[in-house]
């Protein structure tokens, strides 16, 4: 893609740019990995509370089947 | 009213404004960005805030039917291949030259917010700089419509970043610290101020304060150890990870964001003049009286552009604004400009504040002195209505300017209304601008003002205002039907 940017984009603010565009994508590595980490652990518990319900649901859930049957 | 000349800088297409409307002409390689552009769900947007000129492309039948001036012409029979866009026409431009740091300040929002709006549609502003925008009244307009351009997904820089700095925060920076107005900065530099000028002004320690480390001296100490020959730096770096670039891009915008908000002009700001309406020498009934007669001249011509030369801190142009028109108010101090600008924000009034001295009103400016024009080829024949009130004894006494001078160019800046306040000798403002010269105004009475307006009006009525030594003059131009 040619980009047709014609304005003087500067020297030393153009590293500075630069230089902190590095630390935000050190930044944007760290959250992704911190809502990857929120997202596992949101599927650990998850999964964790669905098998303790699963439990207790059966036969409610059993019941419905029964109950749509009819 | 003149017109500037066609814009040349964008490679892209050019811009070409002449009696009849804007119209913009896009390279046959380009036209399809540029619609794409037109179509975006934030272009849609901006056009109905009214914070982006609306464009239409046209057709063969429009094209020939465009009856432009001679350059117009020539532009187009150059660019045969080109595509034709209209833009609708924003009525007085105007330059940051010319206005008070709040306005600038919410053009630089207007364009951090619009540039950031466009990256959600893989669009990109490639330029930032104020010369985008113009007010429509106190409203920014982004008018460049073509400084929008698709942007590399993986590129995570904002190119533009430095010109935003430039242009916006490091004038208003200085403008901040050290006092120094837009008009001197933008008048001689197109393009703002650059780092390295503004470390220049710093004194040491300053120079370590985090606003200035980040915005001035980083950047100037970067620049300093970058080789001029090493062209490595402006090569774009992009990254497979187009989110990422994204969100780099995205910060940069917000760190711009955080620091034009550091840099917000403060309301309630002191100056000269800036007590006036306060602290003015009329007495209450003169002031009502003046009130009235001013809105009976108003509704007498029903005038759709006014200009109040003087404004002060806008309250007639405000009285103008309400009786339906639309008005440039200009005055030499920027911070009653600001606060005209304020409550013309607040009250939603059709008002265009300028920091504009009649006495020495704005130079043309750029290439060949046509890229920006001045204050009186803009403003020549485009109001039919002008206000000059208290401003009449500064022109003659502290800017020496002859009477017969000061009436033939409110003749050629309106097209049928003046109302013009005469101030006597004898009045304490006079006497105290005069500072011991008042032989030279000892013949000036209202007998001479009325001899000298009738070169090029005619005196509808007057009111001499109770308690003072000051007379009102409605004036009808010569000739206006």
């Amino acid at each position: 893609m040619q980009i047709l940017a014609y304005i003087d984009p500067g020297v030393g603010a153009l590293i500075w740019q630069s230089i902190i565009g590095i630390f935000i994508g050190l930044l944007f590595y760290m959250r992704r990995t911190r809502k990857w980490i929120g997202r596992l652990m949101g599927k650990v518990f998850r999964s964790g509370r669905k098998s303790r319900n699963s439990a207790v649901d059966l036969p409610l859930n059993k019941n419905k089947v029964e109950t749509d049957h009819l | 009213m003149r017109q500037s000349a066609p814009s040349f800088r964008d490679p892209m297409g050019c811009c070409c404004v002449f009696e009849q409307g804007v119209v913009r002409l896009v390279g046959p390689e380009n036209v399809a960005e540029f619609d794409g552009f037109l179509k975006t769900r934030a272009a849609h947007e901006y056009v109905a805030k009214k914070q982006l000129v609306s464009t239409r492309r046209l057709d063969k039948v429009d094209i020939a039917g465009l009856d432009g001036s001679a350059a117009l012409k020539s532009i187009l029979s150059a660019r045969p291949d080109a595509a034709i866009f209209e833009h609708e026409r924003i009525q007085f431009p105007s330059y940051p030259q010319e206005w008070p740091p709040e306005m600038l300040w919410e053009a630089g929002r207007l364009t951090l917010d619009f540039g950031r709006a466009v990256l959600a549609e893989d669009y990109g502003l490639k330029d930032a700089t104020p010369h985008n925008i113009l007010f429509r009244g106190s409203g920014p307009v982004f008018i460049d419509a073509l400084s929008f351009q698709r942007r590399n997904p993986g590129d995570p820089l904002w190119k533009p970043c430095a010109q935003f700095i430039r242009s916006f925060l490091l004038p208003l920076l200085a403008n901040r610290r050290w006092g120094i107005p837009l008009a001197d900065i933008f008048t001689t530099h197109r393009d703002g101020l650059e780092p390295e000028e503004v470390y220049r002004l710093c004194r040491p320690w300053e120079r370590l304060h985090p606003r200035m480390l980040s915005l001035v001296s980083i950047p100037t100490w970067l620049s300093r150890r970058a080789s001029p020959d090493d062209q490595d730096i402006y090569q774009p770096r992009l990254l497979a990870d187009t989110e990422k670039a994204r969100y780099i891009v995205e910060s940069a915008f917000n760190r711009m964001g955080r620091a034009l908000n550091s840099l917000r002009p403060a309301a309630r700001k002191q100056s000269t003049w800036s007590d006036y309406m306060t602290a003015h020498s009329y007495a209450d009934p003169a002031f009502a009286a003046k009130e009235k007669f001013v809105n009976d001249a108003l509704a007498d011509f029903k005038p759709e552009r006014v200009l109040d030369a003087g404004a002060n801190t806008g309250h007639f142009s405000e009285l103008a604004a309400q009786a339906g028109a639309a008005v440039v108010a200009i005055d030499l101090d920027p911070v009653c400009v600001g606060e005209i600008w304020r409550r013309a924000r607040e009250k939603r009034l059709n008002i265009l504040p300028l920091v504009v001295n009649l006495a020495r009103p704005t130079p043309p400016a750029g290439w060949r002195n046509q890229e920006c024009l001045s204050f009186l080829d803009r403003a020549t024949g485009a109001f039919d209505g002008v206000l000059m009130l208290a401003l009449l004894h500064h022109l003659l006494v502290t800017e020496r300017i002859p009477l017969g001078e000061i009436l033939g160019l409110a003749s050629e800046l309106t097209t049928a209304l003046l109302v013009i306040e005469f101030v006597a000798p004898q009045d304490a403002m006079f006497r105290r601008l005069t500072r011991g010269r008042g032989d030279l105004h000892a013949a000036l009475d209202e007998r001479a003002f009325e001899e000298a307006c009738a070169a090029h009006f005619e005196i509808v009525k007057s009111l001499a205002l109770p308690g003072t030594r000051r007379t009102l003059y409605c004036l009808k131009k010569k000739g206006a039907r």
